[in-house]
């Protein structure tokens, strides 16, 4: 119903409906367009292998161009055909690491768990396990940025440039558990005295390593950030 | 009202003032999203400054700041710090009443959804009361329908700013506009 002087204005509102169906008609076909440019342009990779494999530069123009219509390079590859480079797949997911590891950087200090890489990004890209845990030791030959370690069978990724002492990993084994870590936590698992314990713990806080939460009863937390994605998964 | 937020928001430190400032920071950051889709989510224009939905006269139990799932609440002089960094980074404007008119599109962009509205519903030119243009049956399917009041205004005037708009005024309140 329309209100006021609007309601003796019927035609007004009927050209703009009509206007309104031809752009949404118009913003479809070329959705449509676009689809279809894009599956040409995928087709076209895959019938021009050999000369995109050839021809780095012609490959490099090539995923320039892809990208700025909206198609991720990891998205071109085709590991049973050996569309491009192989590698150039895995390099695609060594800069997905990286730039994921600086996103996160801030919240878990640098430390992130190849489950949370895989769950939270990669299974997007329909990446599997295999293919990131090699992607990552590509990233060995960056000499000391990053570096992977394993805590209870799970394997973690350390992309800050200083090492974990072995009292910060074992309490990261400890967290790994039930998400944080605790003065007497750790006098229970690993018979730690309290001023060890203190100091460490109060270290990795500094590094950003752990959350501090003095809301549980009677005792100072630290937790670990993997938590938020484990918990979630559970 | 907090279900569908993103894990996070049951992260005990989240509630914990943190002592590491890059981690702070990070904090902050994460507690103004949060807001944000809090606010979005539940259509809450107005928040008050202890993290409840105000609607009309009536304000909600539930706060943001309180999560009865795991038993930890952000403590008032951290919750100040939130709200400074939410004003400071324009996602909510203060009211002087002390509540917080919440900002999940700027000012400008629901300004631009405004004119979108002026245009398409052939409304230009004329004068629009503000109760049709937030409660009439021609905005129902859009963002901004049933929108606060003081929000639409400070929109409105950005309107006039910019030259796209008359107001018009009594005592001292917006109650029409016409756009051109």
């Amino acid at each position: 119903m329309r209100h006021g002087l609007a309601a003796f204005d019927p035609d007004g509102s009927k050209r703009f409906e009509a206007t309104a169906t031809v752009l949404n008609r118009q913003n479809r076909e070329l959705d449509e367009q676009l689809r279809v440019f894009q599956s040409r342009l995928v087709a076209f990779a895959k019938d021009h292998n050999s000369e995109l494999k050839g021809n780095a530069d012609f490959r490099m123009k090539f995923i320039k161009m892809c990208t700025s219509i909206g198609i991720d390079p990891i998205f071109l590859f085709d590991k049973e055909r050996h569309l491009f480079d192989v590698n150039d797949f895995f390099y695609e997911i060594c800069v997905k690491v990286i730039e994921i590891c600086r996103k996160t950087k801030d919240l878990n200090g640098g430390v992130i768990s190849f489950d949370e890489l895989h769950k939270g990004y990669f299974e997007l890209y329909k990446v599997d396990m295999n293919d990131l845990q090699k992607a990552v030791e590509m990233l060995d030959t960056l000499a000391g940025g990053f570096q992977t370690f394993t805590i209870k069978n799970k394997k973690y990724l350390r992309s800050v440039p200083n090492e974990l002492t072995n009292d910060q990993t074992e309490i990261l084994q400890v967290c790994s558990i039930l998400g944080y870590a605790s003065i007497p936590l750790l006098k229970l698992n690993l018979d730690w005295k309290p001023v060890r314990s203190d100091a460490v713990l109060k270290e990795m806080v500094a590094k950003g390593i752990l959350w501090v939460d003095n809301q549980a009863r009677g005792e100072i937390l630290y937790w670990d950030p993997a938590w938020i994605v484990r918990s979630n998964l559970d | 009202m907090t279900e569908s937020l993103p894990p996070i928001y049951n992260f005990p430190p989240l509630y914990t003032c943190q002592p590491n400032v890059l981690i702070r920071e990070q904090q902050l950051t994460t507690w103004c999203d949060l807001l944000l889709e809090f606010s979005k989510k539940n259509k809450a224009w107005c928040v008050n400054q202890e993290g409840s939905i105000v609607r009309d006269l009536e304000t909600g139990d539930n706060s943001i700041f309180k999560n009865q799932t795991i038993q930890r609440t952000a403590p008032a002089p951290f919750v100040d710090q939130i709200w400074s960094r939410m004003v400071e980074t324009q996602k909510a404007v203060k009211l002087d009443n002390g509540q917080y008119l919440m900002l999940w599109r700027s000012l400008e962009q629901w300004s631009s959804v405004f004119l979108q509205w002026f245009e398409t519903a052939g409304k230009l030119n004329q004068v629009v009361t503000l109760y049709e243009l937030l409660e009439g049956d021609e905005s129902l399917e859009w963002e901004f329908h049933e929108m606060h009041h003081k929000l639409c205004e400070l929109c409105l005037q950005k309107l006039r700013d910019r030259g796209r708009a008359t107001l018009l005024k009594e005592q001292n309140r917006i109650v029409g506009v016409k756009v051109l």
